[in-house]
């Protein structure tokens, strides 16, 4: 009994969770909201990615490709980048300190988001559009 | 009022289901033996597991104390920045020692809290940089759900017992419903493909798999080979894997209500999630793991203890046709169950192996298949033959 009391439990608080999110008071229930997927990624023709990219000796932007650098695997440097991005109170500070970390060797960061439309990525992998989002000195 | 539908929809499609206490029996020894063995199974395993969150501390110390950032309440307010050594030493200590405890006494409940909440404790490192991961939420919620399971060896006497059976059928209604919450999230998606928001494209449409997979790689910056390429061109596939796919999230809840879906359901999941690793770059790794250890057929290997406590069919009778079939189940005591209409295909198509079979009990399969068989054998009277030759079915009429 006590367990469909769990059961039930959980269901209560994920519906409030649902509720707070939709507030934007954030999630009181750390599971059962799981939204994941509900669409396609890509599902508007249109995506992006974050990416470092670090001036070179002759101070041309070389593009970082993505790769587990130090501690940190590539879902979580994507999730980073992406957070800090959007996040603009701290965002900037925590950005330079991921970026020194993981590429100690530079000074100067550039981070850009990449646009690109699915199928056309496909035909070819260089066909996306560069934004420069913020400098990193 | 429910009750008189469900009478109304078993007398237009003459389905019946009258099932004994043998069977009931039966029931409550698979659920019980199978989570007696799962249990043990993932105790051990859970040795494995906090000894990987041990590396994984010791991984994430060296990353700089500024990216710390807690994704949500539960981190802000019992981790608000990274753990200190001696705390984590703590908990890793008091974990041990709790999951010790729970393979040694099984039926203790205090100290299945506390190892759940030392894990709770230690799977929320995953969720304090930048991004609330998934990982390991399914891990978390088994031994959340099965605080209040108690669980002893059901073959040694007194034998299977009831309240066990029911709160493990509930505590994998809590944690496989996990995928069902995310099957209605798919579908809410689809609902607003096709109503208020028809922008872009919808699961259902044949690129659907293919861009995903796309933005999957392209994440990863790993170039999508020609290979993979033709698999998902390939017409019709996608979309059809798609509803198979939401079928079974859908329906994920029901793995202990109805059994015959059992293994379908954990082992199709488990295909889930290495398809996703393979071709859509989403890595999950504990997860199907613990799925296997939840879903893994123990009675298959055990038969000798399994058969102990379970009590054999002694004889099975199948007769009529269309609505009117009628299937008969003798145990070695002389129970009977006994089903009518589609219930007794279904069931004598289980009972006879047919691979097949368990995937009728999906909900609405019984209803469309019944609405079939009225229609095509809407002609054929009571077959009055029948019913002389199976002294049993006269019952019914």
């Amino acid at each position: 009994m006590l367990t469909k009391a769990l059961v039930f439990l959980s269901i209560v608080l994920s519906c409030t969770s649902l509720i707070t999110t939709a507030r934007g008071w954030g999630e009181i229930y750390p599971f059962f909201y799981w939204k994941l997927f509900s669409q396609p990624n890509g599902s508007h023709h249109q995506d992006h990615v974050y990416r470092i990219y670090v001036p070179d000796s002759d101070s041309i932007l070389k593009r970082l490709p993505i790769e587990h650098k130090a501690t940190y695997t590539k879902d979580d440097i994507m999730y980073s980048l992406a957070y800090f991005v959007s996040d603009t109170l701290y965002g900037k500070e925590k950005l330079r300190a991921l970026c020194h970390y993981l590429y100690p060797e530079f000074r100067e960061y550039h981070i850009y988001k990449e646009e690109y439309a699915p199928l056309d990525i496909l035909r070819n992998p260089d066909n996306y559009d560069t934004i420069l989002v913020t400098k990193i000195p | 009022m429910t009750q008189y539908l469900l009478q109304k929809y078993h007398s237009i499609f003459k389905l019946r289901s009258e099932r004994s206490s043998t069977y009931i029996h039966n029931r409550i020894a698979f659920l019980h033996f199978q989570y007696h063995y799962a249990d043990k199974m993932l105790r051990f395993f859970t040795y494995g597991w906090l000894i990987y969150q041990t590396y994984l501390y010791l991984v994430l110390s060296d990353r700089p104390s500024i990216l710390f950032t807690p994704m949500n309440w539960f981190g802000r307010t019992f981790m608000p920045e990274f753990p200190s050594l001696s705390i984590f030493a703590t908990i890793i200590i008091f974990a041990l020692i709790s999951n010790t405890l729970c393979i040694i006494k099984r039926q203790n409940v205090p100290v299945r809290l506390i190892l759940f909440f030392c894990i709770l404790y230690l799977n929320s490192l995953n969720w304090n940089y930048g991004f609330f991961s998934h990982v390991g939420h399914l891990f978390v919620l088994v031994h959340f759900f099965t605080i209040f399971v108690p669980v002893r060896n059901p073959v040694t006497p007194p034998g299977p017992d009831k309240e066990t059976a029911i709160s493990v059928q509930w505590a994998y209604v809590g944690f496989m419903a996990s995928y069902s919450i995310a099957g209605l999230w798919k579908v809410s998606g689809l609902v607003a493909k096709f109503t208020f928001s028809p922008m872009g494209i919808s699961w259902l449409n044949s690129n659907a798999s293919l861009y995903n997979s796309i933005v999957g790689h392209m994440s990863w910056d790993i170039p999508l080979d020609s290979f993979t390429v033709q698999i998902f061109t390939i017409p019709y596939l996608w979309p059809t894997m798609f509803l198979v796919m939401l079928t079974l999230q859908l329906n994920s809840f029901l793995s202990t209500i109805r059994l015959p879906l059992f293994f379908w359901i954990g082992f199709g999941t488990i295909c889930f999630h290495l398809f996703n690793l393979i071709f859509m770059k989403i890595e999950f790794i504990i997860t199907p793991i613990v799925l296997l250890i939840l879903f893994f057929p123990y009675h298959k290997i055990l038969k000798d203890q399994y058969g102990l406590m379970t009590l054999p069919v002694r004889l099975t009778n199948f007769n009529g046709k269309g609505l009117n079939a009628i299937y008969i189940r003798v145990y070695t005591n002389n129970d009977k169950d006994l089903y009518g209409g589609f219930y007794a295909y279904r069931e004598y198509w289980y009972d006879t192996k047919k691979w097949y079979a368990g995937l009728l009990f999906i909900p609405g399969i019984a209803l469309i298949v019944s609405l079939i068989l009225k229609i095509v054998f809407k002609e054929e009277s009571l077959p009055e033959h029948n019913t002389e030759k199976n002294p049993e079915s006269t019952l019914n009429y």
